[in-house]
């Protein structure tokens, strides 16, 4: 796995850098603005990038620019986004309506190792990565009328592991049940939610946090 | 009553008594009608001439009236045969009619204003003083043979002699009188319009008076007839003259009433309103103007207003409006207009463009102020901004580069050559602490100022708000372009406030926010439906932000009826070259 990490704070990239070398991942090159990351991403053609979404100039959300203009160069490179925002408006920025080998995680995630690990391959594999306090946030909102009111409690947490991009096999392992029961809470899903059926992952992440965002108190993308 | 008051009704009721005293005197010489014309005629000098003493201290006109009217009553004392009074007699004689002149042409101000009427006047005086004088010297009628006539001997009587001053006397009266009337016509043609109007019936009563003492020296003198006619017209005139003085006073006092009306009207122009209309009226004066000076600076007023050639008219002066010895003001008038009104109209102007100056000042001051207290929210909003961006790229850098630290060190502990689990444990322990700060520090850098305000607008802001809040609350953003970053700070603060209140206090179970821009308003609504009466009490956090809302001109009201949930509006002012 060849991983290019960029962060304008020198002493934290490097600490990333280390921390990802010792999980085995080969860090090919390592930035710290938009410019110098689209240079060496164009350099050393990673598998994925890893970024910080505060960077030069403004420090808000440059991170979010550069994997949008990453993925407009290169549409089928993988990013994750490392977040000190837990805001699922940015979350939703960022996958925009091709969520395929993207991921918004928050930074704290980095001190736990199996975490970030698990999304960088995730995303390397074209899947989606959204951070599951995020997940947990908009799920649990409340609502006026609440759409996941019929769900049962075990469909819920399905549901939300679903938003976070996770695939059939990785919600058995993290719920401990067989695939086969985690495909029929799924089919459920989407019945109750009357959503169309889709096996392919990402393409779930979508419908699923689409039609979360479009419950009540979500406006449109108006100001 | 002031001193000067009780002197004057003092020296007035002495005057009166000299009055009746020769009334009295001369009671077997008149018949009643003519004891009645003598003495009003005398007591209407005595009472305009206090009336003019006590009003208008400082002319000499009430000083010469009043004189008048003592001298009017002097020449019958000569009946008694004193010699000092019978002297006196024969000077006051003719002294009425020439103080009459003499104030005719005097007035209003009480100076002669012409070299002319001052050789006149003196030249009247004198002649008349020395024909006087010659005629004590040589009249002496009993020693003509005149049995009746008063004992008062000359030095030197001389019968011829006495009839040749007479008859000089009639030349010398009738060139006078007529030298009077041309001198009165003169004075009307140099007057104004306003000093014609207020002027002309003591004018045509001084005339006509002129012109019958001109009739007067050129008949002969006889105790009835023609002669005696014309002299009592005259005296009718005579008295008349001075009541006319008086309806000059007494419409001063008029003009005084119509100040009290200018100063009533003062009132109703608006800051900065023109003066002039309201100057003309109080003054009577159809070309007065008021000239202010720009600044409350030090101006040399007289100078300036010289400079500029704005006193038109030779018959125009300028009166300095002042206050404080400050010179505000130069009042543009008629000279001939009573003094005591244009002080009264400078009075008045000088405190109503004080009173301008005061509130434009404080216009200024409250602008000033209102502008300084939109910087300071707006330094404090940047402020806020940039304690988040110090908190994010600060602190919370450092504490996850700790975090990597002790993730490392766990690492160590537990796969080294001797592990050590109890030291693992210790470090996964700190780790989740940190993990804790971290996540808290996050909420506190966002309570402080939201990356996501500033970056995606009111709107998402406030969506994101509304995600964190623990009732449902519906968002409904009717926004289609972003407002100043002032205003959403304001009004994301506001939200905030609102919701925080609901959750403590409201016991609601739900919450709706409207945000709209109607007319270059950003209307903000944080609606409940919980118990209501919330106040914006002092303290609270809403009245906290009632000086953030003011200070971009917006308001914030709430209404909270118990038992009827709780609405907070908040109205803030979009400026239209402000909006991003």
């Amino acid at each position: 796995m060849r991983v290019v990490i960029a962060d304008d704070a020198a002493l934290l990239r490097q600490g990333v850098a280390r921390l990802l070398t010792d999980l085995g991942i080969t860090v090919v090159g390592e930035a710290d603005d938009v410019a110098t990351l689209m240079a060496v991403v164009a350099e050393t053609d990673p598998d994925v990038v890893v970024t910080d979404v505060r960077m030069p100039p403004t420090h808000t959300t440059e991170g979010l620019q550069a994997a949008s203009a990453l993925r407009r160069e290169r549409p089928r490179q993988a990013v994750l986004v490392l977040s000190q925002y837990a805001e699922f408006e940015y979350a939703a920025q960022l996958i925009g309506d091709n969520a395929s080998g993207l991921g918004y995680l928050l930074k704290e995630r980095i001190a736990d190792a199996d975490e970030l690990a698990d999304a960088i391959e995730r995303v390397a594999a074209g899947q989606t990565v959204i951070d599951a306090e995020i997940v947990s946030g908009i799920v649990d909102r409340s609502r006026t009328v609440d759409p996941l009111a019929g769900l049962s409690p075990r469909e819920r947490d399905v549901l939300m592991l679903m938003a976070e991009g996770r695939s059939n096999q990785a919600i058995a392992e993290r719920l401990t049940l067989t695939p086969r029961t985690i495909e029929s809470h799924v089919r459920s899903i989407f019945t109750r939610l009357e959503l169309t059926p889709t096996s392919d992952d990402h393409r779930r992440v979508l419908a699923v946090l689409t039609f979360l965002r479009a419950v009540d108190g979500m406006p449109g993308r108006g100001w | 009553m002031n001193r000067r008051r009780w002197l004057l009704g003092a020296m007035l009721a002495v005057a009166i008594a000299f009055g009746l005293g020769q009334e009295a005197i001369s009671v077997h010489y008149r018949t009643p009608e003519s004891h009645l014309l003598d003495f009003l005629t005398g007591l209407s000098y005595l009472i305009a001439g206090a009336v003019c003493l006590d009003r208008r201290p400082g002319n000499r006109i009430g000083g010469l009236m009043f004189f008048a009217g003592v001298a009017w009553f002097l020449p019958p004392y000569s009946i008694l045969e004193v010699a000092p009074l019978t002297v006196l007699a024969q000077y006051a004689n003719v002294l009425p009619v020439c103080l009459l002149a003499h104030i005719v042409l005097a007035y209003p101000s009480g100076h002669l204003s012409t070299r002319l009427e001052r050789v006149f006047v003196a030249t009247m005086y004198t002649t008349m003083a020395g024909l006087n004088t010659a005629s004590l010297l040589v009249f002496d009628p009993q020693s003509w043979g005149c049995a009746e006539c008063s004992a008062m001997p000359a030095p030197w009587p001389d019968e011829q002699a006495w009839g040749a001053v007479r008859t000089t006397s009639d030349i010398v009266s009738a060139v006078l009188a007529f030298g009077f009337v041309v001198a009165v016509v003169m004075r009307y043609r140099r007057s104004t319009v306003i000093a014609r109007r207020d002027l002309l019936p003591l004018w045509v009563g001084s005339s006509m008076v002129g012109l019958l003492v001109f009739l007067e020296s050129l008949t002969p003198d006889a105790p009835t007839g023609f002669p005696y006619f014309l002299f009592q017209i005259r005296v009718v005139l005579m008295m008349v003259v001075p009541l006319v003085f008086l309806y000059g006073l007494l419409a001063q006092r008029t003009a005084r009433t119509s100040m009290g009306g200018l100063v009533v009207e003062l009132d109703e122009v608006p800051v900065g309103g023109d003066l002039d209309a309201l100057l003309s009226r109080a003054l009577g004066d159809p070309n007065a103007r008021l000239i202010v000076a720009d600044s409350t600076e030090q101006v040399d007023i007289r100078a300036w207003v010289a400079d500029a050639g704005l006193v038109a008219a030779e018959s125009q002066t300028l009166t300095v409006v002042e206050r404080d010895g400050r010179e505000l003001a130069a009042i543009i008038h008629e000279r001939s207009i009573e003094p005591d009104l244009v002080a009264g109209v400078a009075t008045a102007s000088a405190l109503a463009i004080e009173n301008d100056y005061l509130q434009r000042e404080l216009r200024n001051q409250l602008e000033e102020v209102r502008a300084s207290r939109a910087r300071i929210v707006a330094a404090a909003d940047e402020e806020r901004r940039r304690v988040e961006r110090d908190l994010h790229d600060g602190a919370q850098q450092r504490l996850l580069t700790l975090a990597l630290a002790l993730r490392r060190a766990r690492m160590q502990a537990a796969d080294g050559p001797e592990p050590d689990p109890k030291l693992e444990l210790t470090l996964i322990q700190a780790g989740d602490e940190l993990k804790l700060a971290i996540d808290e520090l996050r909420e506190l850098a966002r309570g402080i100022h939201p990356a996501i305000l500033t970056d995606s607008g009111l709107g998402t802001a406030v969506v994101a708000l509304a995600d964190r809040t623990s009732i449902p609350v519906d968002v409904q953003s009717r926004l289609d372009r972003r407002p100043p970053a002032s205003v959403e700070a304001a009004a994301y603060f506001v939200v905030s406030e609102a919701l925080a209140n609901i959750v403590k206090h409201a016991e609601a179970d739900k919450a709706s926010i409207r945000l709209s821009c109607p007319n270059g308003v950003l209307e903000v609504c944080v609606i409940d439906n919980g118990r209501g009466g919330a106040t914006m009490a002092d303290g609270s956090g809403l009245h906290g932000l009632l000086d953030r809302v003011a200070a971009i001109n917006g308001t914030l009201d709430i209404v909270s009826e118990a038992g009827c949930g709780t609405t907070v509006r908040a109205h803030l002012p979009v400026t239209e070259g402000d909006a991003r």
